[in-house]
């Protein structure tokens, strides 16, 4: 990244390599559309490079990354107002065919539950879950991108992960 | 003793050496906390499992597109920015150097050269302003402005003919510059110095350069004036070409017989 600061701009191609298949991932955990969670992907690195000069040595870059891309994604949904988490579930639904479905429907069946209790979450709290489950970010670096104290962010999770639970027990309750 | 909240930091491995041996043992005996953590451990299984949309094949060359548009832009950026900040200086430059050579000359005029070192100083200030009037032309004739490339053919009424680079640069515009009327101004800014032979030559050759009708007959015209033979070989060469422009060929042949009169 310093490189890349220091104007040898091709040297992103190497941050790019290590870290678009995460920062695609953390998209498209939160939006569910490929083609939003790739141009947010690529939006980040261009703001990498808009912004290069305001990156500090003493930061971890993947910390930095991820801190762009929670403001990417802000300012996408932010944009795409009406957009909703589980509007555009990838799990197709088999609710129907269920009572009859074999244990791979049933598997289905569950995730599309899970997909739909993380969309219940309030956005910080899946926010800090898929950074801490998805990406599996370690705590450390999830307070230096969320900049809380390690402390405040296993506060979170814990009450992330609880609230998730409750969710999902209750839709399987249904 | 029961530390149900530590469940899912035990899950991530963020718990301290200490406390995740402490919670393994308390897990063999606890049935609560060991429900717990099997409940917890279904849903975090469970994320594992969730689908993902893989990215498509696009996506490297969008980054590699988005890296060189953006190196691009910069470069482009800069250089403008430079362009523009070099452009500003020669023209400031200039004017502050005329002027100073106007002070020195009208002191001069006075002293009527009594003084053999404000002499000599004003020779070398007087090539120092050639030098810079050389740059500015140069610099100008580049600037992707056709406006700013007309005034750089301007600057040239001051440039001495045995200015090889500019009467180079002018040459080079005359040919190839993609606007007309830069052509234009710089043929008439040219034919001024068709008495240097080099400059002569060049307008000669340009004659078969040229493809629009406007600067052909332009260049007709200065051929007319400058009463130049060798022209002549050439347009009989161009008027047996049947893409020739049927105003261009009426204005050679008019051309033609101009300077076979004066000839005679």
């Amino acid at each position: 990244m310093l490189a890349v600061k220091t104007g040898e701009l091709d040297k992103l191609t190497g941050l790019f390599d290590r870290y678009h298949p995460a920062l695609y991932r953390f998209f498209f955990y939160h939006i569910r559309q490929q083609q939003m969670a790739e141009d947010c992907t690529q939006n980040v690195f261009y703001r990498v490079l808009k912004y290069r000069h305001s990156y500090k040595p003493q930061r971890s870059v993947k910390a930095w990354l991820y801190q762009i891309a929670r403001n990417v994604l802000n300012d996408e949904l932010k944009q795409q107002r009406k957009h909703r988490y589980d509007h555009d579930s990838s799990i197709p639904d088999d609710r129907q065919s269920s009572a009859t479905a074999d244990g791979k429907l049933k598997e289905k069946e569950r995730l599309r539950l899970l997909e739909e209790a993380l969309g219940q979450l309030a956005p910080a709290d899946r926010d800090i879950l898929i950074l801490s489950r998805y990406q599996q970010l370690r705590y450390h670096e999830i307070a230096e991108i969320l900049q809380l104290s390690e402390a405040a962010v296993k506060v979170r999770v814990h009450r992330a992960f609880r609230q998730l639970q409750s969710f999902y027990s209750k839709k399987g309750a249904l | 003793m029961c530390d149900k909240e530590n469940i899912v930091h035990y899950l991530h491995g963020e718990l301290p050496a200490l406390q995740r041996k402490e919670m393994e043992s308390h897990l063999q005996t606890c049935d609560s906390c060991r429900e717990e953590l099997n409940a917890a451990l279904k849903l975090w299984d469970m994320f594992e499992e969730l689908p993902i949309e893989p990215p498509s094949a696009n996506m490297e060359a969008d980054f590699r597109r988005m890296l060189n548009g953006f190196k691009y832009e910069e470069r482009r950026n800069s250089t403008g920015f430079w362009k523009q900040l070099i452009s500003f200086r020669l023209h400031w430059s200039y004017s502050v150097a005329m002027l100073a050579i106007g002070l020195l000359n009208g002191y001069l005029i006075q002293s009527q050269g009594k003084n053999k070192d404000i002499r000599d100083q004003f020779a070398a200030l007087s090539d120092e302003v050639k030098g810079m009037r050389q740059t500015v032309v140069l610099s100008l004739l580049q600037n992707p402005a056709a406006t700013e490339r007309i005034k750089a053919v301007a600057y040239t009424e001051q440039v001495n003919s045995s200015d090889k680079k500019v009467m180079d640069a002018l040459l080079t515009t005359l040919n190839n510059d993609p606007n007309i009327n830069v052509r234009l101004v710089t043929l008439d800014a040219l034919v001024v110095f068709a008495e240097d032979p080099y400059v002569r030559e060049g307008l000669v050759r340009s004659i078969t350069q040229q493809e629009s009708p406007l600067v052909q007959s332009a260049l007709a015209d200065a051929m007319v004036k400058l009463k130049e033979q060798r022209a002549l070989q050439i347009w009989k060469k161009q008027l047996s070409e049947p893409e020739l422009d049927q105003s261009v060929r009426e204005k050679i042949r008019t051309s033609m017989q101009a300077i076979q009169q004066t000839s005679i």
